[in-house]
């Protein structure tokens, strides 16, 4: 027992100088480079310290029990010392620890480069596949985060706000919800609301030109009703918002909000903005407000003007004849309550508001509340949210290929290196330290290919957007903090999952058997670790590529869907007017639309003109209708007939057949019998069995004259590529009137010849901006056109999905090459001995293939039931087109062992050159 | 005791322990030794002080410790100055030149009527 030694007792020092301890101080001190020990160093030096002055004191001739007295005398308070030695030790200990720490993870930073640097091709390879992986992802998740996890930029307490939903049941008891309220059903739901809420409605309108013809730049114009900033809560950054003389619904205010990038581009300032006019097409606007930089309206499409619902272009404005329409659904509203508890009451009363307005569809419309942010809500543009979301596992899914990849790489890279981490073991290295080194190399990797990820990802994230969401306002730059963060997260767990699978195999060889066993068989039997990791990773792509076939095969299908009409020959083409500048849109523009189909007719390449009162699949309207002798009109999927007005030779026009009975006649006018066609689901739908041919339909209200229906004509579309089939008929526009009042000419639909239309398109644009002179505004645009944004989401899916199962299969082909590759340097050994047995080329080829082949066989099999089981998560997206699709897993199946052959090939070939002389010398 | 006074002494004492570390490397035993001797026995101070005093400089990396071997054959933590501590002695040295001069100065003035 050390004398001077525990917890501050006071012993006699004299005691120290007899018990000199036999503590062996050689291993003390070799261990202190480990573990300082404070308390006994300082028991040591007090310990000298008395032992030496007693020693002194005595051999001047004093009695030792004197010596030591004066000694502890001349000494303090020993206790008190020895705490304050402690406690200043304690420090220093730690500080030197902290030094040592930082000092060895510099080392182990200093040795990873060094040998990242003797091997740049491993280095680059694992770069580059991390950086893809996690690129995609950055990229992706920028675009997820912006599309579902933020609220709209700019909008105060987002919580408070709902979007309001019309939910109702379908014939077949489905509940559908639809995003849009007529102004009817509008005007209830606001009258309706309690104290506590506000409530504005909007419409969006895209594509608008923001000037006074088609020449000028496109935005998004955003119409509103009711007190829209107010609700929202935005602050405007100059100017003020619209008033109540301006948002109610009969108010006529040529007014506008425009965006804060718009006045800047147009008005160089906010400030500068404020009182300037601005036009869109022919109606001439004063600039009120400038909103704040991030707001651009609570949708995706960014909005770039505000202005009033009843100023509306092609609107009759003045009369308000919108405000009634019950069939026509363009209002969003948008509701705030202050106390977010009255949402379930608040939502009754809607309900019960709607049900009372809702006089044509049904009786069990309900109101539902719904996320203003427009991809969580429902209704939204469904492809596009499920294009996303699935993308996010396809990166996820890439992300985990890639580490699957990098840790097969580093593997392989340690197995090689097991020799030198053999010695380093027996050199007393500890195996944390060498875990803790291993970890190091695969973070290093990670940070390298996070930076280069990020490049990646700035890339394909601005890319991205533009092909997935053009119009939206993002609001951040493509890669922003959060896709930072986001970026630095993945990279440091890929660079840690791929790290410790590598620090958990490769701590642990045998030592004796590695420095034995020289460079060939260094103990380690053949992994089971990197095979797993090669079929999983081969799984995977099998996986996306057959995602990727049935996308475009899906997209292939949707190319080729036939909507009715031969879209590649049709140019809509029509005259925007102001009333304000004099024009009536009822009566001229009538007349100058009509003489212009007449001249048209006469241009080379225009095969057929007609005139309707809506542009086909681009708006649609509903009419009450009813049938003579029955209470009720059969319904599709809970939804009526759609009408359309069009004048003779519609159908032909648009390449429609008139299956049974005639077309229309320039003699079906006003005065004479009332005449329809319906589409033959229609027929089929209301007289199963029986010729529609004289039968009759009753439009508007029930005591009006019957119309009898006169033909039959093939089905089309009305709004959209994919859409379910839906009952049309047709009135001619000469009668639409039921009061005395005149079906008006809103566009003209041409028939160009194949190939001519764009020239058509010009040869209609000069006679009409002739024709219609000051006041009007002529547009033109083909079918082809309208269509395309629909089919761009198609083509996006196809080419993103594509594009994954590209990469998939790059990363999966490297990783194949690379684990064959590395087994045959293993057995350039055995490799020799076979030549020097006389084994052939093709013997040794085979051997290698046929073992690479088997690997690659087993995870495209695995991957081929996981994508069979994945299908249907699919199915939804997909159109025509089976998950299962055999041809198309066929063919993943194939390309996949196709690619995997060829990256065997490589090694295979150089097995075949081993010499048996160096391999046997190596012995 | 005055706060000043205290400042003093610990100062002086660094200021000794230093000086005596800038012969050579020396354990504490050693360091009292040579103050007490140096001074005649004119300062008591505690060999408590001195270790403390001792310590701390480790702390401040003024002085470097290392085990070795005293000339008796016994095992001595030995103190040397760092590059730190010749600098902290110059410091110290010439602020206490001058605390001694000025002291003196006093000590040898005499009043001045106007």
């Amino acid at each position: 027992m050390d004398p001077l030694r525990g917890g501050g007792r006071r012993r006699d020092a004299g005691e120290a100088a007899d018990g000199v301890s036999g503590r062996p101080t050689g291993w003390r001190r070799f261990l202190r480079l480990w573990r300082p020990n404070t308390e006994a160093d300082i028991d040591a030096e007090l310990r000298f310290h008395f032992e030496q002055k007693i020693a002194d004191l005595v051999a001047r001739g004093a009695a030792p029990d004197v010596a030591r007295a004066q000694a502890v005398a001349e000494f303090g308070n020993v206790a008190a010392v020895r705490s304050s030695l402690r406690e200043i030790d304690g420090r220093i200990a730690k500080h030197r620890q902290h030094a040592e720490w930082w000092e060895s993870i510099a080392q182990d930073l200093g040795y990873v480069l060094r040998s990242l640097r003797r091997s740049p091709g491993f280095t680059v390879m694992v770069a580059v596949t991390l950086a893809l992986g996690l690129g995609a992802n950055a990229a992706l998740f920028s675009i997820l985060d912006r599309m579902f996890l933020q609220a709209p930029p700019g909008v105060a307490d987002p919580g408070q706000l709902r979007r309001v939903f019309h939910g109702y049941h379908d014939s077949r008891g489905v509940q559908q919800i639809l995003s849009n309220f007529s102004p009817p059903e509008f005007r209830a739901i606001a009258a309706a609301l309690p104290a506590g809420t506000q409530v504005a409605g909007f419409g969006t309108q895209a594509k608008v030109h923001l000037g006074r013809d088609d020449s000028a730049p496109q935005g998004v114009v955003i119409y509103v009703l009711g007190d829209y900033f107010g609700t929202l809560g935005v602050r405007l950054a100059a100017g003020r918002p619209f008033d109540a003389s301006e948002w109610r619904a009969e108010a006529f205010a040529p007014v506008a909000v425009i965006s804060y990038d718009l006045a800047h581009d147009r008005f160089l300032t906010a400030q500068n903005a404020v009182g300037k006019t601005f036009e869109i097409g022919s109606h001439q606007y004063t600039v009120i407000g400038i909103a704040p930089k991030p707001f651009r309206g609570t949708d995706l499409d960014a909005g770039d003007v505000w202005v009033p619902m009843n100023t509306r272009g092609t609107w009759a404005n003045r009369d308000m004849q919108w405000y009634e329409r019950h069939g026509t659904l363009f209002i969003r509203a948008l509701l705030r309550a202050h106390d977010i508890r009255t949402f379930p009451a608040i939502r009754v009363t809607t309900t019960v508001a709607l049900r009372k307005a809702a006089e044509i569809r049904d009786t069990l419309a309900f109101a539902t509340f719904g996320s203003i942010k427009e991809a969580v809500a429902p209704g939204f543009n469904v492809s596009e949210q499920a294009i996303a979301t699935r993308l996010g596992a396809v990166a996820l899914a890439i992300l985990l290929i890639a580490c699957a990849n990098v840790a097969n790489l580093l593997l392989a890279r340690a197995l090689q290196r097991r020799r030198e981490i053999g010695v380093r073991l027996a050199l007393g290295v500890s195996r944390s330290r060498l875990v803790r080194q291993l970890l190091t190399e695969s973070l290093v990797l990670a940070t390298i290919s996070g930076l280069a990820a990020l490049l990646v990802a700035a890339w394909t994230a601005t890319a991205l957007r533009q092909a997935l969401l053009p119009n939206v306002q993002w609001g951040a730059p493509a890669i922003g903090l959060h896709a930072v963060t986001f970026a630095a997260a993945t990279a440091v767990l890929a660079g840690f999952a791929a790290g410790l699978v590598l620090a958990l195999h490769a701590s642990r060889p045998d030592v004796t058997g590695v420095l034995r066993g020289g460079a060939r068989d260094g103990g380690l039997p053949r992994s089971r670790v990197r095979t797993t990791l090669l079929v999983s990773q081969l799984a995977l792509s099998c996986v996306l590529l057959t995602g990727a076939g049935l996308f475009v095969r899906s997209l292939q299908r949707v190319e080729t869907v036939d909507i009715g009409y031969d879209a590649a020959q049709i140019v809509f083409a029509g005259l925007r007017t102001d009333p304000e500048l004099g024009r009536s849109r009822d009566a001229e523009l009538d007349v100058l639309l009509k003489e212009a189909a007449q001249r048209i007719e006469r241009f080379p390449g225009v095969e057929h003109v007609a005139f309707t009162e809506n542009v086909p699949m681009s708006a649609f309207s509903f009419v009450s209708n009813f049938l003579p002798e029955r209470d009720s009109v059969p319904t599709l999927d809970g939804s009526g007939p759609i009408v359309s007005f069009v004048s003779p030779g519609f159908f032909a026009t648009m390449g429609m057949r008139v299956l049974v009975g005639r077309d229309f006649s320039p003699n079906d006018r006003t005065g004479s019998e009332p005449v329809l066609l319906v589409n033959s689901i229609m027929a089929r739908t209301l007289w199963p069995g029986e010729s529609a041919i004289g039968k009759c339909l009753i439009l508007h209200k029930r005591e009006d004259p019957c119309r009898r229906i006169i033909g039959v004509v093939s089905n089309s579309h009305y709004g959209r590529l994919i859409e379910r089939p839906s009952m049309q008929f047709y009135v001619p526009l000469a009668q639409e009137g039921d009061d005395g009042k005149l079906g008006t000419v809103g566009a003209l639909e041409i028939r160009a010849a194949i190939g001519r239309v764009t020239d058509v398109g010009t040869q209609v644009r000069r006679l009409l901006v002739g024709l219609g002179g000051t006041g009007s505004t002529p547009w033109i645009r083909t079918l082809a056109e309208q269509l395309s944004p629909e089919l761009r989401t198609w083509r996006l899916g196809a080419a993103l999905f594509s594009a994954a199962g590209l990469l998939a299969l790059l990363v999966a082909a490297v990783g194949v090459y690379s684990t064959l590759a590395y087994t045959v340097s293993q057995r350039t050994h055995e490799m020799g001995v076979r030549v020097a047995l006389g084994a052939r080329e093709t013997h040794i080829l085979r051997l290698v293939v046929g073992e690479g082949v088997r690997v690659v066989a087993v995870g495209v099999a695995a991957g081929a039931v996981i994508a069979l089981a994945l299908g249907r998560l699919v199915a939804s997206m997909l159109y025509d087109t089976s998950p299962h699709d055999p041809a198309v897993l066929v063919a993943s199946a194939v390309v996949l062992l196709g690619v995997a052959v060829v990256a065997c090939l490589v090694p295979a070939w150089r097995a075949t050159r081993a010499d048996p002389m160096t391999a046997l010398r190596a012995e | 005791m005055t706060q000043h006074e205290l400042d003093l002494i610990q100062g002086t004492l660094n200021v000794l322990v230093l000086r005596a570390l800038s012969w050579q490397p020396m354990h504490g035993y050693a360091v009292a030794d040579f103050i007490r001797h140096g001074s005649r026995g004119t300062f008591n101070i505690l060999d408590g002080a001195l270790y403390t005093a001792l310590h701390r400089m480790e702390e401040l990396r003024w002085v470097e410790a290392e085990w070795g071997t005293s000339v008796k054959g016994k095992r001595a933590k030995f103190y040397s100055l760092t590059t730190a501590g010749r600098r902290a002695l110059r410091a110290e040295t010439s602020a206490w030149t001058r605390y001694v001069e000025a002291v003196a100065g006093v000590m040898q003035a005499k009043p001045q009527t106007a």
